[in-house]
């Protein structure tokens, strides 16, 4: 029982005593601490809150004691430096600072900390204020304090709710904004240290095995750092392992007191761990981690709330692992999109809602040749054709209006500015919800099968006008007949029956060629493939055909080579014979047509037949093997054919993986090349081409005319032998030999007789001719410039074979060939080809020399190729084409480059021959090269004294 | 009134020679042929046919060039054209009409058949 002693007034003693019975109850039943002390400081209140609160009783302080015991001295101290400058007074470390405030008469209410009799604290809210009599003078003080702890527990609580929410909001936020995994890891880690002080936080990612990986740690100072260490502990895995996946949180407060596995503490010990706080992190219900609070300093009583934040935070990240995990799936998803769209072989792109076109795939972008920024929204529209630019829009505002899938033709400007047809199919998209999101298209090049529409069309269109045509004469002869109207009139009707019995011959060729291409080419006729002879299909060919061109007056000669091939016997043949119909119904009479083989190296015999026709205009030779494309329409009736025939030859070479070509030179012929593949063979039996030089043998004497072909044949030369001077003359004039070896002594027409015709003929003057003969020349010197050499017989090998060389290189000494390249080595190549020949070479390395040289030296022949610097090969063959002199040049196009069609137009100047590096051996080239020379230089002797006659 | 003349112009050969046959032997007409647009047209200018039966699928000058041509030409535009051609296909036929080609007749013809055929889209009284 706390007592009061105050002063006593001896008059008013009842009401004292009442007033004092009412302050007693007030003080003992107050709920503060109330302490009245003298105005020194002696305690002389001390009520039972206080005696409570403090642990003291009241007769242990009351006049024995000043406040200044309950109070934390270095608060006095502070509180007495803080007054002493506040009241520019020193103001000493004791009571002093404790009431000096009310003493100067202002309230003074702060906190303090109390402490208790036991030395444990407490906060207070302390209000002191001085005692005072009527004449305002202090009597003592009075201090009314209140326990502030719960107050005090509420803000910290408060504030670190506070710090809690932030972190928590931090943390949602971060996962909300960067979807960086890493960043939102090192983050929780870092901000849960702080937040609980831990001495280390850290986030172990657990594989599927149980062992795991420390991916993040914060830790504090002084404390071992286990980032990145790997832990593989049985113990763990068997003891821990399982609580985890089923959510549960771990609480330790101390390793060392509690009940736990000791191969476990031993596990925790190198990290200097005392107590733990460790929380799941579930990722789709699956155990993928833990998140884990380490406490080293010592053991820690973790609290509910700290298990619960730890455990928050860990869903947090839990979603943060789920939604990163998303972020990739999308991201891969997205990838694989992009690769499957921009490896697609069509053009793809999609568009908004708004019907603006985002995206457009790599083949798109290829086609067009154009950005995506400036295809983007309506951009693209720019590629449209002007003319299908409207109904286009309009097909794709429709659909888009309607939400329907739509398909629209148009052209689309490519890279090149070609525009290509496209069929573009567009597909409205929807999101899950049902919600429109904008259109996925594709674009598909349709301009080929528009192209392949448009000539079956025109295929149909000219068959049936072709089946009509002989069906109208038919029809009418026959009307007529049967209508009795040419009853007087015989010859008439004779006339008539011929028509009719004409044009069935000729409906019956075109119906069979028309199935016949028809069943070729949609593989319903496999050709039967065995193994065949070439010499055996060129005779066999050349017998089917002998009786037309002996009709035609053309003869043939055959160089037939001993070759095996895999092929459809009569079908060759049945080309074979296609192609010297032709070549015979376009010769004049007596001319002659050479129909022979050699092998290529690249394991391909060639075939070749070469007419003295009219040859084939440059703008039809390659439209020439298209279904009813002749040179002229009226060959159709005039000649006979169906206009099918190569087509036909076309579709039997491709079947045997061959190819088949025609070069031309308007007024000179043509020359139908056949390349097929033949069956590997040992041995060669001839080597004879028609490229290899021709000779012309005119002797009476069999035997001789035997043994010298033979003899020029081992040599590699061609042989023609005639038993005449007649006949020499003739065939001269038909064959255009390279040589001609004359006998003198013959019946009918002796030889020199025969020579100086032959010099006389303009087409055989330019021939160079050996005499061959039993007679010794005469002691003239230079007697004869007609003849280049006189050999007597029987010949000596070598004597002959030289004067023919000699009299061969006497033929080609005058020719110049310009070589423009600028490979200096493949230039080397070709010089040195050109030179074994005895061939004058000129070289030129850009386009601007090729010009100026071709106007010094006026070459014979121009082997140009296209890519050079300074003016291409189009550019020379342009400027050539200008110029009298040169427009005529024959050309040896020697490219890398596959020409079109167009550009092959461009570059034809005299005779010209296209030819592609990589495509063509070397030794074809120079066989082909050589061949157009030698026809250049027969031809051009012949082109200049026809300008003479002329 | 005088014998009508007709011209008719197609490459085919037999052709000629058969409808020639028949619009002479039947149709009691005086013919005139040519083989060649180029030739018809001349042919047309100097001679003024009555009417000229064309072909349309012809090489060089086809049928609507030769067409053109007559029409274009003051000596020859009033003379009504007849094509006679294989091209039987309605879209050729259409493009025919639009020209302002007087009728097609379509090969194979009846030759019996022919003049009668000329006569009436020409509106000549036989």
């Amino acid at each position: 029982m706390a007592v009061t002693k105050g002063p006593v007034t001896q008059g008013l003693d009842q009401m004292i005593q009442d007033t004092t019975a009412l302050q007693q109850a007030i003080l003992d039943s107050a709920n503060y601490a109330m302490i009245a002390t003298t105005v020194e400081g002696t305690i002389l209140t001390f009520n039972p809150a206080a005696e409570a609160w403090l642990g003291y009783a009241a007769a242990e302080v009351i006049e024995q004691a000043t406040p200044v015991i309950f109070h934390d001295q270095s608060e006095i101290e502070q509180r007495a430096q803080a007054l002493s400058q506040e009241l520019g007074a020193a103001i000493e470390p004791g009571f002093e600072a404790l009431i000096a405030q009310a003493r100067r008469g202002e309230t003074d209410e702060r906190e303090w900390t109390y402490i208790r009799k036991d030395g444990s604290q407490f906060p207070v809210k302390l209000s002191v204020t001085a005692l005072r009599d009527p004449q305002n003078k202090i009597t003592g003080f009075l201090s009314i304090g209140s326990d502030i702890t719960q107050q005090k527990q509420a803000a910290a609580e408060r504030s670190y709710q506070r710090q809690r929410s932030q972190l928590f909001a931090d943390i949602t936020l971060k996962i909300r904004q960067s979807l960086k995994l890493e960043d939102i890891l090192q983050m929780t880690v870092t901000e849960v240290l702080k937040l609980l002080q831990s001495d280390r936080v850290m986030i172990f990612r657990l594989n599927p095995q149980g062992s795991g990986t420390v991916v993040k740690e914060a830790v504090a100072p002084g404390w071992p750092v286990i980032l990145d260490q790997d832990i593989n502990d049985s113990c763990f895995q068997e003891s821990y392992i399982e609580q985890y996946r089923q959510g549960r949180v771990g609480i330790m407060p101390d390793i060392q007191q509690m009940d736990i596995a000791p191969c476990y503490v031993e596990m925790l010990q190198p990290f200097g761990v005392r107590a733990n706080l460790v929380v799941p992190i579930l990722q789709a219900e699956q155990l993928w981690g833990l998140l884990i609070t380490h406490q080293c300093s010592g053991p820690r009583q973790w609290t509910e709330t700290e298990a619960q934040l730890l455990r928050q935070l860990a869903d947090q990240v839990g979603i943060a692992l789920a939604q990163a995990q998303l972020v990739a799936a999308l991201r891969e998803s997205e990838a694989r999109f992009r690769t499957m769209a921009d490896s697609a072989p069509v053009l793809l792109w999609m568009s908004d809602p708004e019907g603006q076109c985002q995206f457009f795939n790599q083949s798109w972008l290829t086609f067009t040749g154009r950005r995506p920024e400036q295809e983007a929204g309506e951009g693209w529209t720019a590629g449209i054709h002007p003319e299908d630019l409207s109904s286009c829009l309009e097909t794709y505002a429709n659909a888009f209006a309607l939400r329907q899938t739509f398909q629209s033709e148009y052209r689309l400007r490519r890279a090149d500015g070609e525009y290509r047809w496209v069929l573009d199919t567009g597909i409205p998209r929807f999101m899950s919800d049902g919600s429109f999101a904008g259109y996925i298209g594709s674009c598909v090049d349709i301009s080929d099968r528009r192209e392949i529409e448009r000539l079956k069309d025109e295929f149909v269109s000219v068959v049936s006008h072709e089946l009509r045509t002989p069906l109208t004469s038919i029809r009418g002869a026959l009307g007529l007949l049967a209508g009795g109207v040419l009853q007087t009139q015989p010859e008439k009707a004779q006339r008539m029956l011929n028509i009719a019995v004409n044009n069935t011959d000729r409906l019956v060729r075109l119906i069979n060629d028309i199935l016949d291409i028809e069943r070729i080419e949609s593989g319903k006729v496999t050709m039967s493939k065995q193994t065949c002879e070439a010499a055996d299909l060129i005779s066999q060919a050349a017998e089917v055909v002998r009786s037309l061109a002996q009709k035609a007056g053309v003869t043939l000669v055959l160089s037939p080579l001993s070759v095996r091939l895999w092929a459809d016997p009569d079908r060759i043949i049945q080309t074979f014979t296609n192609l010297l119909s032709n070549a015979i119904k376009f010769s004049p009479s007596g001319s002659s047509i050479r129909f022979g083989a050699e092998l290529l190296q690249n394991n391909q015999i060639l075939f070749q037949v070469k007419d003295q026709g009219r040859g084939i205009p440059a703008n039809k030779i390659e439209t020439i093997f298209e279904r009813f494309q002749q040179v002229d329409a009226s060959d159709s009736r005039k000649k006979g054919g169906t206009g099918l025939g190569l087509a036909i030859c076309r579709s039997i070479v491709q079947h045997h993986g061959g190819q088949i070509w025609i070069e031309s030179t308007l007024g000179q012929g043509s020359t139908a090349f056949l390349s097929l593949p033949v069956l590997p063979t040992e041995a060669i039996s001839s080597r004879i081409n028609f490229n290899d030089p021709l000779v012309l043998v005119c002797d009476d004497d069999p035997s001789v005319r035997t043994v010298v072909q033979s003899m020029l044949e081992q040599q590699g030369y061609q042989v023609i032998t005639v038993a005449s001077g007649q006949e020499a003359i003739a065939e001269a004039a038909a064959q255009q030999p390279d040589v001609i070896l004359l006998n003198l002594m013959m019946p009918g027409m002796p030889g020199w007789e025969t020579l100086a015709i032959l010099k006389q003929q303009s087409n055989t003057q330019a021939i160079p001719t050996i005499i061959l003969s039993g007679l010794l020349p005469d002691a003239r010197e230079s007697p004869y410039p007609e003849i280049v050499d006189w050999i007597v017989k029987p010949p000596d090998q070598q004597r002959l074979f030289q004067a023919l060389e000699r009299a061969l290189a006497k033929h080609n000494q005058t020719v110049k060939v310009l070589v423009v390249e600028d490979d200096l080595d493949l230039a080397q190549v070709l010089l040195s080809m050109f030179e074994r020949y005895g061939i004058e070479t000129y070289h030129a390395q850009t386009g601007q020399e090729a010009i100026q040289l071709s106007q010094n030296i006026l070459p014979d022949l121009l082997v140009l190729d296209l890519v050079l610097p300074q003016s291409d090969g189009f550019a020379v063959v342009d400027w050539l084409r200008q110029h009298n002199r040169l427009c005529r040049v024959p050309l040896v196009v020697y490219t890398a480059k596959d020409l079109e069609v167009s550009e092959r137009e461009r570059l034809k100047l005299g005779q010209t021959l296209l030819l592609t590096k990589g495509r063509i051996t070397p030794h074809d080239f120079e066989r082909r090269v050589l061949g157009l020379l030698n026809r250049i230089m027969r031809g051009d002797t012949y082109g200049n004294q026809t300008d003479s006659s002329d | 009134m005088a014998t009508r003349q007709i011209l008719v112009i197609d490459d085919e050969d037999d052709i000629l020679e058969v409808a020639q046959l028949t619009l002479e032997a039947v149709g009691q007409w005086q013919v005139l042929t040519a083989s060649s647009g180029t030739e018809g047209i001349r042919l047309a200018a100097s001679e003024h046919p009555d009417a000229i039966l064309l072909d349309v699928m012809m090489p060089d000058m086809d049928g609507l060039t030769t067409f053109k041509e007559l029409q274009a030409n003051p000596a020859t535009q009033d003379i009504p054209v007849v094509f006679l051609t294989a091209k039987v296909q309605p879209a050729d036929q259409r493009r025919f009409a639009q020209l302002g080609v007087t009728a097609v007749i379509t090969k194979p013809f009846n030759p019996l058949d022919l003049p009668d055929q000329v006569a009436k889209v020409l509106d000549w009284a036989s």
